[in-house]
């Protein structure tokens, strides 16, 4: 019997959005957030583990989710790619704000990723739904910048649709996150935020950001971020048309 | 000016939506009104495109947009062997950062044919042997025509954002040394794109390089013109701060072009406008933003009546009110004391629009479906109506009608049939638009206190973040009770734009409206065959509409029927 209720995944198909990956220009980053700007971008590493292991689930032949489950996965492998070259964007346009040492222990944050033994559908849906929903915020609500800005936008498109997923297909095959992987997921947050510093910014402090990852993770919600729903309103005369978004109807 | 009616303010006054630059004005009415948002059509002379740059700039610097019209540019010179250099004093506070783009090319003298110095000012008047910012641009073009190896000497220029003491603050040497090299560009490669590319550049510069000001570039062209392909073509980088526009009529559904047009509008890169004329056969071009039509060298004058502060039977004297007082202000403006711009007796137009209406439909319990439903059953009857009985048989009918929708089209047409005989008592020839307001509308409430959405459309969420590279991000809460543009749908929305287009029309002092593209709707050639058929005359943005709640990332969404989502019920 496959697992998986076809509904549910149907729905997150119906509401893939197609989008072009666009990067506007340059701008200043908000005094107190340039080093956690920075890592949210060296972060961008991740993007393709995700893509790398949602392949992985989706080659295994054991695999027994409902075919509606399978085509979420085949979408979301191809919008990690998306992903990744927006990200890869983003941090050519904002290569002074990456340190060459916070790029390193992102490369070491992302091999303790790849290493760590949890089923690889579990690391992506962590990943995604307590690390990435983080990331997505930083870069919309602090860090002053439309073009990163319009990119937290794009991707968020997705990324909620990847993290409701991936934590159901989690729940549908029986499979759960280790201590460990919750360990890795804390020291990832922790060490994207421990330079943020906004005075007088309700999401200026690291603390709001930690506590809205463990409370992404355990209880699927984060009431510290409700400002992220508001969607964007894009004053388009004053962004530079590259970094305007694209979307398709169909 | 701002007591000018029965000695109230027109800012105390319900319904009233002055725009910022007027409302400024208004409060320290000292010399011409701001001036607004303007067209210059190019006669097809080059000395015309040279002239057209200045014209631009100054649009800018006082901080409006700017439309260009290229359709009639056909003959460009032949390409330039012609070649550009810069110096800039070592001395220089910015050499520094001049250095490491450009160098100088003093080195070698006697190789450079011409030097060309550019004072300290935009378009004052300057020593002899040197050029105004402004002016350097056509010396530098002419003698690029003439195959001269220029050196622009930018010693002059104050450093990047250093104040004159008038407010100003200079965009540095290495800033405008942009404009040259996108002029030295187009002179060695004559062409729509190379042209587009200097107005992207002045706009830049002039309008972020020192302080920022409100202002924006429009090119037109129209698809027939052989450069067509080639500016649809352009990536977006060759033409940052510009938005293309494109003049169509229905020959396009036929036209080679059409697919890249599609795709290009599709893409949100490229605005839709149709030929307008007046009837005496004098052509009009839009504006930036596409709801005005203009004369070239013409300019706008906006104000909107915040339909969503007003009870239904208020909506006839707020038009009124808004349309005598905007055509006081037309009166009044001394715009063309700058000598660039048509006077008001040449300008004879106005536009009075709408905002906040999604609010209003919200407070009076009408739908936008039922709203439009009625809309159009009135302007069926109404075609029927002889045209000097319409005033009076509206206004006799209107306090009538029971039915809120009905009712709440009745008076809104009257408010514009009242209005425009005002409008027409002051010789106006167009008076009527609808504007964007993506940002006046934030600065105004409706009647129970919430944000006004903007213009006519719903908003696209009922609180959203304005974003903004500039002025970063502005929250808004829309009426709780307001429809979104999900709900309402692209088709409503299009039926409620052709409605209020032909009551515009039907006043005969239509200009138009920036009408959005929305994602829901895809940008096709039946899409594109109904527009053409419709009385609307532009399109404007691609505008997201659908599946704006995956932004929320304070929780793990899912959209599955409560019971059937297992992620909830875990």
């Amino acid at each position: 019997m496959l697992l998986g209720n076809p509904a549910f995944y149907q729905a997150q198909i119906d509401r893939k959005r197609i989008w072009r990956p666009v990067c506007g220009v340059s701008t200043p980053i908000t005094p107190g957030a340039e080093t956690t700007v920075g890592r949210a971008l060296a972060l961008r590493v991740l993007e393709l583990d995700v893509q790398s292991w949602v392949n992985a689930v989706i080659h295994s032949p054991e695999l027994p989710l409902v075919p509606e489950a399978i085509r979420c996965l085949q979408l979301a492998a191809e919008e990690e790619v998306n992903h990744d070259q927006v990200l890869n964007m983003a941090a050519e346009r904002f290569a002074e704000m990456i340190s060459t040492e916070d790029q390193q222990t992102a490369y070491q944050l992302q091999k303790l990723w790849q290493d760590h033994p949890d089923h690889p559908i579990i690391k992506a849906g962590v990943l995604e739904s307590a690390v990435f929903f983080v990331v997505l915020p930083i870069l919309r609500l602090l860090s002053g910048s439309a073009t990163l800005r319009i990119i937290s936008n794009d991707i968020s498109n997705d990324e909620s649709r990847h993290a409701a997923q991936n934590r159901q297909m989690a729940i549908d095959l029986g499979y759960s996150w280790s201590p460990s992987l919750n360990c890795l997921r804390k020291d990832t947050v922790a060490w994207l935020v421990e330079r943020l510093h906004i005075p007088n910014h309700r999401l200026g402090s690291p603390t709001v950001w930690l506590d809205a990852s463990d409370s992404l993770l355990e209880r699927m919600e984060a009431p510290q971020l409700a400002d992220t729903r508001r969607p964007s309103y894009i004053a388009f005369f004053e962004q530079a048309n590259s970094g305007l978004p694209v979307y398709r109807s169909s | 000016m701002a007591k000018v009616l029965d000695g109230l303010s027109i800012l105390d006054r319900a319904g009233q939506a002055v725009v910022g630059r007027v409302k400024a004005w208004l409060q320290e009415p000292q010399g011409r009104l701001p001036v607004s948002c303007t067209v210059y059509a190019l006669s097809g002379e080059w000395d015309d495109v040279l002239a057209s740059w200045l014209f631009v700039s100054k649009a800018l610097r006082f901080g409006a947009g700017c439309a260009v019209n290229l359709e009639a540019l056909h003959q460009f010179p032949t390409p330039s062997a012609g070649e550009i250099g810069f110096y800039l004093a070592e001395d220089h506070a910015d050499y520094p950062e001049y250095a490491k783009l450009l160098h100088n090319c003093d080195a070698d003298a006697a190789a450079w044919s011409a030097r060309v110095k550019v004072a300290d000012t935009m378009d004052e008047p300057v020593d002899e042997g040197w050029f105004s910012i402004q002016d350097s641009w056509v010396e530098v073009a002419r003698r690029l025509q003439g195959g001269e190896r220029v050196v622009v000497d930018l010693s002059r220029l104050r450093p990047r954002g250093q104040r004159n003491g008038k407010g100003l603050v200079a965009s540095g040497p290495v800033s405008f040394s942009l404009i040259y090299l996108a002029i030295a560009r187009l002179m060695a490669d004559p062409s729509i794109p190379n042209l587009c590319a200097v107005y992207s550049v002045i706009n830049e510069v002039l309008r972020r390089g020192g302080t920022y000001r409100n202002g924006a570039v429009t090119l037109f062209l129209d698809h027939t013109h052989p450069a067509a392909p080639a500016y649809l073509a352009m990536p977006r980088t060759q033409i940052e701060w510009a938005k293309r526009a494109m003049v169509i009529d229905a020959s396009v559904l036929h036209h080679p072009l059409l697919p890249a047009l599609l795709e290009a509008v599709e893409s949100g890169d490229l605005f839709l406008a149709k030929k307008v004329y007046t009837p005496q056969g004098e052509r009009l071009y839009s504006q930036v933003c596409m709801e005005v039509l203009l004369r070239s060298r013409d300019t706008c004058t906006l104000h909107h009546i915040n339909i969503a502060e007003l009870e239904i039977e208020q909506i006839p004297e707020a038009f009124e009110i808004g349309m005598h007082f905007l055509c006081e202000l037309h009166r009044q403006s001394q715009v063309d004391s700058l000598g660039c711009y048509l006077p008001a007796e040449e300008s004879r137009q106005v536009g009075l629009g709408i905002l906040g209406l999604a609010n209003f439909l919200a407070i009076q319990g009408i739908t936008y479906d039922t709203f439009v439903n009625a809309f159009e059953r009135f302007l069926d009857r109404w075609a029927t109506i002889p045209e000097e009985q319409q005033l009076a048989s509206l206004a006799a009918i209107a306090p009538a009608e029971t039915d809120v929708a009905n009712r709440a089209v009745l008076f809104l047409a009257l408010g514009y049939l009242r209005s425009a005989k005002i409008a027409r008592n002051y010789g106006m020839e167009r008076a009527f638009t609808i504007a964007p307001t993506a940002t006046s509308s934030f600065h105004y409430r409706d009647a129970h206190g919430y944000v006004t959405a903007p213009n006519i459309a719903p908003p696209i969420a009922l609180s959203v973040l304005r974003d903004s590279q500039e002025f970063g991000l502005w929250e808004a809460d829309y009426h709780p009770y307001a429809e979104t543009a999900a709900q309402v749908g692209f088709d409503v929305y299009f039926r409620l734009a052709c409605c209020f287009q032909r009551l515009m029309n039907s006043t005969g002092l239509a200009h138009a409206i920036s009408f959005d593209l929305w994602d829901q709707q895809p940008i096709d050639v039946q899409f594109l065959s109904r527009w053409l058929d419709s009385p609307l005359l532009t399109t404007y943005y691609r505008t997201p509409t659908l599946g704006l709640d995956v932004v929320d990332k304070s929780r793990i969404l899912c959209d599955v029927r409560p019971g059937e989502c297992q992620t909830c019920a875990a």
